[in-house]
């Protein structure tokens, strides 16, 4: 039957033309418009490495001079850190609360971080090498009772448990498994130390967690920690910069926490000059980082143009089919005279749409495949992008092959799909005719 | 002879409807995501009040200043500089600069603004600027008038319609009060609001003090701010304004850019007493609005857009030439008649392009009519839907009569129409009268 349908499609090779070179835009279109849906999707859902899950980010922000409601007599460094500590505490004893963590601004899912040169001594390779390296770290600032490690849930590569902080309270360094493998050369890097380049500060390595996800839409790699014990803040900048995170317990109604915290909590943080600005769980500031990177804006643009590519299949299908259809009614009618089934009558032009389709695609790939060649495939948002991830660690689906395949396999079903509803309607309502009809038609 | 055409037309829509409805239903989609696309361009970049002379538009906002690792640090240029700058008033006319306006806001910080009327409190960015402000936008004032120059000492304020009327209640307030922060001014203007859609343009805020009032920006920021400013050896680069500029003709740009660059430098060298290569960046307001290089050219921006806009007419024409193909093979022993009682080519297919028309032009206004929806709808997001990074203070504030009905934006679907409708109708008409009569006739058998 396929090879009969070949035939037909050659013989009718000129009324192909059109909807043939149409499905052959549409194919290239689709793809280009799949290749970043899927590599955002994909890359936003790799295993993140840590538990964004009832988490909430709280911001401050401080009257400054110039505002109203200003106090100059509150503008000291006694106040801001009696302020500080009072709002930690009432955080801390929250019941809703199982732990909370106090960073900088950069915090795993977010969109900062720090980087720095750092040196590792060939004494601490088993190699005798020295090896230079800018790191991406993000400073946690510890207290006794906070506990970054576990609000995030960084798991220990040696136990696969959350990893535990320093029992002591040391400053050090926590990092990723494929950081230990590329300073250290070895996944055992606990008590090993680090260098800044530049600078006397050496840092040890107090635990080595599973790689997370340090910055959004990007793979989990090469991360450190950065600890820093927490210093009674004496500038009212210092404190407002930190972000406090805290992690609910588990059975907290998320919906009832978020309308307490803002009806009764977020009143009572405010002291002195300072004042929580926001609370947040960790989806909405993903939402809202979505929104500033144009991420959604790329979400939205890919849908349009695949929507917009499915409408005019399903347009010139539908088309093209309905004209096919009419022109072959007494063939039709032969046909099921002759005793063929409305379902084999349908399936043949089915398979025809199929072929076309499946032709039309695969002439487009050389042209997709040379697109990848000159240019690569859709980066998403390359400026965010700046954590280039070590190829170990890209997710399987990430890797040029298996990416082409997936990203062709789907565009492919979507064309498919929309060329064979395309053909079905118009042949579907002209078989409901009586072969006697069909044929008095003629 | 194009009355009949027309009539023909309108017959053949009745009698075939599916043709006629995937024709228009092809066109309409087509004509929907490339004036979408056109919309949201005309909005970003088209003269719209108040900022009627965008295309004349320079806005200078960086300083890169070499450091000694080969780089280079960004500041933003200096008041004081500025100030000086514009003193160089003989040499900016000759390369045609028309007006050159300070404009200082501080985006890290909303200022709380209230009045003795009420206990409303809004949070706003104040723009403070000079009076040459009021030349370089087309503001229309509802009530009193701007700020000269004699005032620009004095605490007094212009505000927008729509402030006026959250904090009053009424837009008759020349002569109340208004309080940015603890300090109060004087209103002596209501301009109304801006319209364009994003609140990121020059002309943004809903109030517009005397830059007189900034001047604690430059001097006097490290004790506005704690420790903010560590002083260091690029102190004297810094600065927290950004300058608008206004050239007699689009053309002169270029030589603007040069000459105020050249100018900034000398200065920026002498004040801070340094040899260091300075390279002041001024941008055409184009280049802001799309968030580009200041040394992008205008095609290269533009070319993401180009390539969906040829997407979104090519693949509806491929379908409308595949429908139109079919049809004429239907018409052959028709266009075999005509030919041989006469007809020329040429005729056949104005014929052809004239029926076609007919369709194309109510795919048209129903593509035009869904665009409107469409920006109208989804004006929160639309317009800033090709922008890579979205500041916070970009906030849709809504689409405009004048953002969607103007003469630019209907004169670009008729346009796009008759492309498509010759792209569509032209080659598949050629090929079918490639026939000779014979053939055509003996099609009718």
């Amino acid at each position: 039957m396929i090879k009969k349908i070949i035939n037909q499609i050659w013989n009718e090779r000129k009324e192909n033309a059109w909807i043939f070179l149409e499905l052959l835009a549409v194919s290239i279109f689709m793809w280009l418009a799949i290749d970043p849906l899927f590599n955002l999707i994909s890359r936003d859902s790799v295993d993140k490495g840590y538990d964004s899950e009832k988490i909430y980010n709280i911001t401050y922000t401080y009257d400054n001079k110039r505002s109203p409601k200003y106090k100059a007599e509150l503008d000291n460094a006694t106040t801001i850190r009696e302020s500080y500590k009072q709002m930690l505490h009432l955080i801390e004893s929250l019941p809703e609360v199982e732990s909370y963590a106090i960073s900088d601004g950069g915090f795993p899912g977010g969109n900062t971080y720090g980087g720095w040169e750092f040196i590792v001594d060939s004494t601490m390779r088993a190699d005798n090498k020295e090896v230079k390296k800018e790191i991406y770290f993000f400073t946690c600032i510890e207290t006794t009772e906070s506990d970054f490690l576990q609000t995030f849930s960084f798991k220990d590569v040696r136990t696969g448990e959350i990893l535990k902080k320093d029992k002591n309270g040391n400053e050090g360094v926590y990092i990723s498994k494929s950081l230990a493998k590329e300073l250290f050369d070895t996944e055992s890097a606990v008590g090993k130390s680090i260098k800044m380049h530049d600078s006397d500060n050496s840092f040890n390595v107090l635990g080595v967690y599973e790689d997370v996800q340090g910055f959004i839409y990007n793979e989990p790699g090469e991360f450190m920690v950065m600890v820093r014990q927490y210093d009674d803040p004496s500038n009212i900048r210092h404190v407002a910069e930190n972000i406090i995170h805290i992690k609910l317990k588990d059975g907290v109604d998320e919906y009832k926490f978020e309308k307490r915290m803002e009806d009764e909590i977020k009143p009572r943080l405010r002291a002195g000059n300072l004042y929580c600005d926001r609370i947040l769980s960790h989806g909405k500031l993903k939402n809202e980082f979505e929104n500033a990177y144009g991420i959604k804006n790329k979400y939205r643009q890919n849908f349009i143009i695949s929507s917009f590519a499915i409408l005019c299949t399903l347009l010139g299908i539908i088309g093209t089919f309905w004209v096919r259809v009419v022109a072959r009614r007494q063939e039709i009618g032969i046909m099921q005279s002759m005793g063929a089934t409305r379902a084999t009558i349908v399936k043949q032009f089915i398979l025809e749409a199929t072929l076309l389709a499946s032709i039309a695609f695969a002439i487009a790939m050389p042209i997709v495949l040379h697109k990848i060649y000159a240019i690569g495939f859709a980066e998403p948002l390359v400026d965010l992008m700046r954590v280039k991830p070590i190829s170990e660690t890209i997710a399987w689906r990430n890797k040029p092959v298996p990416h082409f395949i997936i990203v062709s396999a789907i565009s492919y079903f979507i064309v498919v799909v929309a060329s064979i509803v395309g053909a079905a309607i118009p042949v579907a309502s002209t078989v409901r005719k009586e072969p006697v009809e069909a044929l008095r038609e003629e | 002879m194009i009355k009949q055409f027309f009539r023909q037309a309108w017959t053949m829509m009745k009698q075939q409807k599916l043709f006629t409805g995937i024709y228009i239903a092809g066109t309409a989609a087509s004509i929907a995501m490339a004036m979408t696309i056109f919309v949201i361009l005309y909005i970003k970049l088209g003269p719209l009040y108040p900022e009627e002379n965008r295309d004349r538009m320079l806005i200078f906002t960086e300083v890169v200043v070499a450091d000694d690792e080969g780089g280079g640090r960004i500041f933003n240029p200096r008041l004081k500089y500025i100030e000086q700058l514009k003193q160089e008033s003989k040499l900016l006319k000759k390369v045609g600069v028309r007006e050159i306006v300070p404009f200082v806001s501080d985006f890290s910080h909303l200022c709380e603004i209230s009045s003795d009327n009420s206990n409303t409190t809004i949070n706003e960015l104040p723009a403070y600027v000079d009076c040459g402000y009021w030349q370089l936008f087309n503001f229309r004032f509802v009530q009193g008038r701007p700020f000269t120059k004699e005032e620009e000492h004095s605490p007094v304020a212009v505000i927008t319609a729509s402030l006026a009327e959250k904090l009053f209640a009424t837009t008759d307030v020349v002569g109340q009060r208004i309080y940015i922060d603890t300090d109060y001014y004087s209103i002596v203007g209501v301009v109304e609001g801006q319209r364009t859609c994003l609140t990121n343009t020059p002309s943004a805020g809903n109030i517009f003090v005397s830059i007189h009032h900034a001047r604690y920006y430059d001097e006097e920021r490290k004790s506005f701010y704690g420790d903010v400013n560590e002083i260091n050896e690029y102190n004297a680069f810094n600065g927290y304004t950004y300058m608008y500029t206004i050239a007699e003709t689009a053309k002169q740009s270029d030589s603007i850019k040069k000459e105020i660059a050249e100018i900034y430098s000398r200065i920026l060298q002498q004040n801070a007493t340094t040899n260091k290569k300075i390279e002041p960046r001024i941008y055409e307001y184009w280049q802001t609005a799309m968030d580009v290089r200041h040394d992008s050219n205008f095609f290269t921006a533009i070319l993401e857009y180009l390539y969906l806009l040829l997407a979104f007419l090519l693949i509806p024409a491929l379908n409308l030439c595949g429908l139109i193909s079919t049809r004429m093979s239907s018409r052959l022993a028709e266009v075999g008649v005509r030919k041989a009682y006469g007809a020329t080519n040429r005729q056949i297919i104005t014929q052809v392009l004239y029926e076609n028309m007919l369709f194309t032009a109510i795919g048209a206004f129903v593509g035009l009519v869904l665009t409107y929806i469409i920006v109208y709808k989804n004006c929160d997001w639309i317009v800033t839907l090709f922008d890579g990074k979205i500041s916070n203070d970009t906030i849709a504030q809504g689409v405009t009569f004048e953002m969607l009905f103007n003469p630019t934006v209907i004169a670009s679907v008729l346009l796009l129409a008759l492309l498509l409708n010759i792209a569509s109708a032209l080659v598949p008409t050629l090929l079918a009268l490639k026939r000779d009569i014979i053939q055509s006739l003996y099609h009718r058998r």
